[in-house]
């Protein structure tokens, strides 16, 4: 054992070690400072920190007993999945363990008629997908990160995913969590009966919490019936602006496919240039990636007026197919689009934000407006059906010149965003990376409200604190709601 | 305290804040006070919240679904005022609707809304709204009734459609969560808390929803009378667990099966051929009249309401043990029994020694719609509460909700949520 860890360990107390390690054992505590430097941040890399301690614990009731031994230790905790979240969510805070579900990885049931399933927290999401195939079932949310991202990390980001268009967020699709307290105390919330009996609804509060109302640490989700039919669509378009106008005409003629995707030009390139090479042509400026889902005579007739909206939108080309191994082709390029422009820079700012779909056009040139006045490099891919964009900015986090325009870049399309009657995150939470931003949509009064139902569930603020919630008023961060009248300049 | 001085009271509080009062408008002739805007309303809860004494104040919206909401059971023997969300609708001159996108398919309403208003309104953009309701019932009363239409087999409970909110809590602090967007995770949703809460945690001033689009083709297909409901759920389920078929609405009424299927119109005639691989419909109804048909079909006034799982929803309605079933409604998929108060009256005794313990075996959970009032109904009253209260750390949340949103117990329900007492 080296220094770091033993002055963990004597920060952290030589008995609270030794209690940790006899309820997760040995491989479960992970003091010494190379181990505890893999948690130092999630996927928003602009922000580290190192944790006191990392815990793993493998059941719920391990859990339980970890937070007891960590509250009496005067810690405070950080809840962690995968740590493929990417707005600072999961990154450690001062005096903070991370407690990680990395080894509650077991799917508990599969319920075939009543379509649900109860998955440990630690559950990867395509897994769980798998899990249930053989039941003809499939669990909807499936965010990009699917293949590495945890199903407890889904719910405490709300997670989306391409397929949101048609089934919603993990909210609409998640029946009930095991959540443990700051008492260390095990609560069930939610179940899969229909509605709360006699009761508050405290599940949907605790979707989308970011980790900060209590440690999930089992989840029962919602299934579905795998469709009948599926189709993939590529459509190509010389224009980026093109294939936006296409995307809100879907929507305002109340098209219902299952997936509006969008990918720009330097997007196409990269996926085109690494191993998820998807047969994008490279002569398109924009390919719009739809999935059509249901009954044949369904999928045909909504296919038919997809083809008939992008081609009044000059569409140059489109494909059309139902292969599963072509349409897992062309899927794998879309969602590996973040993995694939690492070959564009070192470092990757994905930002997140929600434009109404009336508005898409306008924001995408907002970005691109941005970023080239700041001489940055934007690639656009998008859940373009949701109006939930994701400009990507590439940049080296050892140049802070550069990381300064990029995060002013960033900021420049949230307010845009929020002008338009947008919102700052879609699917990947507040976490560090806008709390300020905060106070760009709601005021001290909303955000008081919020609290104040925080400490309903968590009244010590043990549970990721310093997170979400601007830690400073909004009329202390001179800013207000936009829209809503000219700014105070404080007091 | 007498209904005369529960009146004078009222007329007090409201001479004070310049806020009209109808000293006998709401449900058996209670004063209702009419506030004009959010502003009176906060007003109004400010300086409730702030007496000694306060008398219980009770969201009123359409009136629907007051006594489920069961305003007499205020804290302690405290007068009710109800309070209407009505009126906001009505002196801003227009429909109550804020915002009606048909590009971006979203509608943002005043609470006190009726909920045939927000129908007709999108209809217009060819949108439905979901809940699939009807009626003079508000959307902020509906939703704080925890209540979901006959649609939720397609598109989920109301909740799930609730895209952002507006409330006034008990202390007349106003807060607002979520947005206008379909897709919006900033902020913890505070709208998921409201939405069941039957008003107690604050009044719902302002709606925003997730609309879905009007389908191409709809057709209402019903079934032959079947023997018996447990048959015909058993029907209902051979329906759902059918893949060719996705539903918009599956329910039993009477032992009767009604679908609605909805969508292309070559799909619907697919689904209809497929649908009668399973039974002879008896009635069918096309384009507009099926989803009316429907929608009348499955309105209900239950006095309980049984919840359990698609596989054990035949189980709990033989566990009823009824000879007669009249007005007897079954969502298979969302596993709902809803049971009118014809087929409890009368018959209490059995309820509580016999059809409880039977449900209990089943692990199904049954739900008060309304109270039954006498000696023998609160006995029922009883025997559900001691099922379905609450404790240890979810019952310490919810009372520390009660305690952030409504500290002074202005909007509190006795027995809401269950087996916690406001009491002083």
């Amino acid at each position: 054992m080296g220094r770091t860890a033993k002055a963990t360990e004597q920060r952290l107390g030589d008995r609270h070690v030794r209690e940790l390690r006899r309820i997760v054992g040995d491989r479960g505590v992970r003091t010494d400072a190379m181990a505890r430097s893999a948690y130092e941040s999630d996927g928003f890399m602009l922000q580290s920190a190192a944790a006191e301690v990392v815990v793993l614990p493998r059941s719920t009731a391990e859990a339980a007993a970890v937070v007891r031994v960590l509250r009496d230790a005067g810690l405070v905790v950080v809840p962690r999945g995968a740590g493929t979240g990417l707005s600072g969510g999961a990154r450690p805070i001062e005096r903070g363990a991370i407690v990680g579900t990395a080894r509650m990885r077991d799917v508990l049931e599969v319920n075939e008629v009543d379509r649900y399933a109860r998955v440990q927290a630690g559950v990867v999401n395509v897994h769980l997908t798998a899990a249930c195939s053989g039941h003809g079932l499939f669990y909807a949310p499936d965010p990009s990160s699917q293949t590495a991202c945890t199903l407890g990390g889904n719910v405490g980001n709300n997670s989306g995913g391409p397929h949101g268009f048609k089934y919603g967020s993990t909210s609409r699709h998640v029946l009930g969590v095991t959540l443990v307290d700051s008492e260390g105390e095990i609560t069930e919330v939610g179940s899969p009966l229909p509605d709360p009996c006699g009761a508050y609804d405290l599940l949907g509060p605790v979707v989308g919490s970011e980790g900060m109302l209590g440690l999930v640490t089992e989840v029962t989700v919602k299934l579905l019936p795998k469709p009948d039919t599926v189709e993939t669509l590529l459509c190509l378009f010389e224009s980026l602006d093109a294939c936006c106008d296409a995307v809100s005409e879907m929507i305002a003629r109340r098209v219902e496919p299952s997936a509006i995707e969008i990918l720009d030009r330097l997007t196409i390139e990269a996926v085109e240039a690494s191993v998820l090479r998807a047969g994008y042509p490279a002569n398109a400026e924009a390919v719009m990636l739809v999935e059509v889902e249901g009954g044949a005579d369904e999928v045909a007739a909504i296919s038919e007026d997809v083809l008939a909206i992008v081609r009044d939108f000059g569409a140059f080309d489109s494909r059309r197919t139902s292969d599963p191994q072509e349409r897992k082709r062309l899927w794998a390029g879309r969602k590996g689009a973040f993995g694939a422009m690492g070959r564009i820079a070192p470092d990757l700012y994905v930002a997140d934000v929600v434009a109404p779909r009336t508005r898409l056009r306008e924001i995408v040139a907002t970005a691109t407006r941005a970023c080239r006045e700041r001489n940055l490099k934007l690639a656009n891919v998008f859940h373009a059906g949701d109006g939930n964009l994701h400009p990507n900015i590439s940049y080296d986090r050892r140049d802070p010149d550069e990381v300064a325009r990029v995060l002013e870049a960033g900021r420049i399309i949230m307010e845009a965003c929020v002008e338009a009657g947008g919102s700052l995150t879609g699917e990947h939470g507040v976490g560090l990376e806008k709390q300020d931003e905060m106070c760009l949509v709601f005021d001290d009064d909303d955000l008081a409200a919020m609290n104040a139902m925080r400490s309903a569930f968590d009244p010590v603020g043990f549970w990721n604190p310093g997170k979400m919630l601007p830690v400073r008023g909004c009329r202390e961060i001179h800013t207000k709601p936009l829209g809503s009248g000219p700014q105070e300049t404080g007091a | 305290m007498s209904p005369i001085e529960t009146a004078t009271r009222a007329a007090n509080v409201c001479d004070a804040l310049g806020i009209e009062l109808d000293p006998a408008g709401g449900p058996s002739g209670a004063p209702l006070a009419r506030p004009r805007d959010e502003a009176e309303l906060t007003r109004l809860l400010q300086r409730v919240a702030n007496e000694t004494d306060p008398p219980r104040l009770a969201p009123l919206g359409g009136g629907t679904s007051v006594h489920w909401c069961r305003p007499e059971q205020a804290r302690g023997d405290a007068p009710t005022l109800f309070v209407s969300t009505r009126s906001m609708v009505e002196a801003s001159g227009g429909s109550g609707i804020v915002e009606y996108v048909p590009g971006d398919g979203t509608l943002t309403a005043l609470g006190g809304t009726a909920l045939d208003d927000l129908r007709a309104a999108v209809d217009e953009g060819g949108h439905r709204i979901t809940p699939a309701l009807r009626g003079a019932s508000t959307i902020g009363g509906t939703l704080a009734a925890g209540l979901s239409g006959p649609d939720r087999v397609a598109f989920g409970p109301s909740r799930h459609h609730v895209l952002g909110m507006r409330v006034v809590d008990g202390a007349g602090r106003r807060a607002r969560s979520g947005g206008r967007l379909v897709k919006n995770v900033t902020g913890f949703d505070l709208h998921r808390l409201h939405v069941g809460a039957r008003g107690t945690l604050g009044f719902v001033v302002e709606v925003s929803l997730r609309l879905t689009p009007a389908p191409e083709s709809e057709a209402l297909l019903s079934s032959e009378p079947l023997a018996t409901d447990a048959e015909a759920v058993e029907l209902a389920l051979a329906l759902r667990a059918d893949r060719r078929l996705a539903p918009r609405m599956l329910f039993v009424k009477d032992r009767v099966v009604h679908t609605l299927l909805a969508g292309r119109a070559r799909q619907v005639d697919v689904e209809r051929a497929v649908w009668a691989e399973h039974a002879t419909p008896r009635d069918a109804f096309d384009g507009d009249a099926a989803e009316d048909r429907a929608l009348a079909l499955a309105e209900r006034d239950p006095a309980l309401r049984i919840q359990t799982t698609p596989s054990r929803v035949v189980s709990a309605v033989r566990a009823l043990g009824l000879a007669s079933t009249d007005g007897l409604v079954v969502e298979p998929d969302a596993a709902l029994v809803d049971v009118p108060r014809a087929l409890v009256e009368g018959d209490v005794p059995r309820w509580t020694d016999e059809v409880l313990p039977a449900l209990d075996a089943v692990g199904a959970r049954v739900e008060p719609r309304a109270p039954f009032g006498d000696a023998v109904g609160e006995a029922l009253d009883g025997a559900i509460e001691s099922r379905i209260a609450l404790s240890g750390p979810r019952a310490t949340i919810m009372r520390r909700l009660v305690e952030a949103f409504d500290p002074a117990h202005v909007l509190a329900i006795e027995g809401f949520p269950a087996g916690l007492s406001i009491r002083p």
